[in-house]
């Protein structure tokens, strides 16, 4: 599952879940903002045990083609 | 030497331990890389990999006990939970490390305290969805004058998952004329190899437990099993490594592979000559 929003709201979940999670020594984040080159766009892989009000989708859709990190 | 770790595991090393132990990178001298969940050099004398359990998120450097890795230190840590290897320490002594920083992305080696294993040893398993590490840009496998050997001790967990899994790479691109080095697995059950911007590999003969590819100073080429040499070479000509080198997967999670590996060796070298005996040990410590 992932969460589609605002580049700045998945930055900011990234950080929820690094700050939650307690990450320590050789890991520093969570997963990688994903953006949508063939449109509007950006999401980022939902942790299981955090929560947000962004929009839920079950995969990145084919359509995204070309997505990169940020 | 037969061991047993107490998980209904046993596996056997034939050659090793104690005071006459010589490791392959000793034998065969100069590698650039060296990825193994064994020893590979009787002089190294760092861990073996870093890991983070899933529950708590705390991180232990694993090492070596009689010469493979310390699997009972490895699964007190675990208990019941899962591991994810975060480094994957390069025993060359070159410090090409394999890290992966993003939780998310961090393969596995404990599944919910089960250890991950190929033919019942201890193996490193990429999910196919996203996992992958990541080994920096210091070694040359992109061009036209670079000669190398590269060896994977692998397992392809699914060749249908998709119909691309990239094993290792160093790039992004999905373009052949736009692929320094590419090792790929493909949904028609066979293993390609991409060099200079050309598909080398044939579609036949490949052993996708062992594999090989030998870049020759004559621009040919030198893959596993008996396939012998193919080539010529392509044209993409990079003066600087444009991307890191990635294992499982690549920068992006796109055509991440579902694979296992136990070993990675890479020499900046032509190894044709030593290719015999290197796969020769390789067979004999994981009984392929």
């Amino acid at each position: 599952m992932y969460y589609k929003g605002s580049k700045n709201d998945c930055k900011d979940y990234n950080d929820f879940v690094v700050i939650g999670e307690k990450y320590q020594s050789s890991t520093n984040s969570w997963a990688d903002v994903i953006r949508n080159n063939n449109g509007q766009g950006f999401a980022i892989l939902k942790h299981e045990k955090y929560e947000s009000n962004m929009q839920e989708i079950e995969k990145i859709p084919d359509s995204w083609k070309n997505k990169e990190k940020l | 030497m037969r061991l047993g770790f107490g998980l209904g595991l046993q596996y056997s090393k034939l050659s090793g331990g104690g005071s006459g132990f010589e490791g392959i990178l000793n034998q065969f001298p100069g590698a650039s890389l060296g990825l193994s969940l064994e020893l590979l050099d009787k002089d190294y004398s760092g861990f073996c990999i870093k890991v983070r359990r899933s529950s708590d998120n705390a991180e232990l450097d694993i090492g070596f006990s009689n010469d493979v890795l310390n699997v009972a230190d490895l699964t007190t840590f675990a208990g019941s939970d899962s591991v994810f290897v975060t480094i994957w320490y390069d025993q060359s002594g070159s410090g090409n490390n394999a890290t992966q920083t993003q939780g998310s992305r961090q393969p596995m080696i404990v599944d919910a305290g089960t250890l991950v294993t190929i033919a019942g040893q201890p193996a490193i398993q990429g999910d196919g969805i996203d996992d992958m590490m990541v080994i920096g840009t210091a070694i040359n496998l992109y061009t036209l004058a670079s000669q190398w050997s590269v060896f994977l001790v692998s397992k392809i967990k699914d060749f249908d998952d998709q119909e691309f899994q990239k094993i290792i790479t160093n790039t992004r691109g999905n373009s052949t004329p736009e692929i320094p080095f590419l090792i790929q697995s493909r949904d028609n059950d066979t293993v390609n190899m991409y060099a200079n911007g050309r598909n080398i590999g044939l579609n036949s003969g490949l052993d996708e437990n062992l594999i090989t590819f030998i870049k020759r100073a004559s621009n040919t080429f030198v893959q596993s099993g008996d396939v012998g040499e193919v080539g010529p070479i392509g044209t993409l000509d990079q003066t600087t490594n444009q991307e890191p080198l990635y294992i499982m997967g690549e920068g992006t999670p796109a055509r991440v592979a579902k694979v296992a590996l136990k070993e990675v060796l890479i020499w900046e070298l032509d190894q044709t000559a030593n290719k015999t005996p290197i796969q020769a040990s390789m067979n004999e410590r994981y009984n392929l």
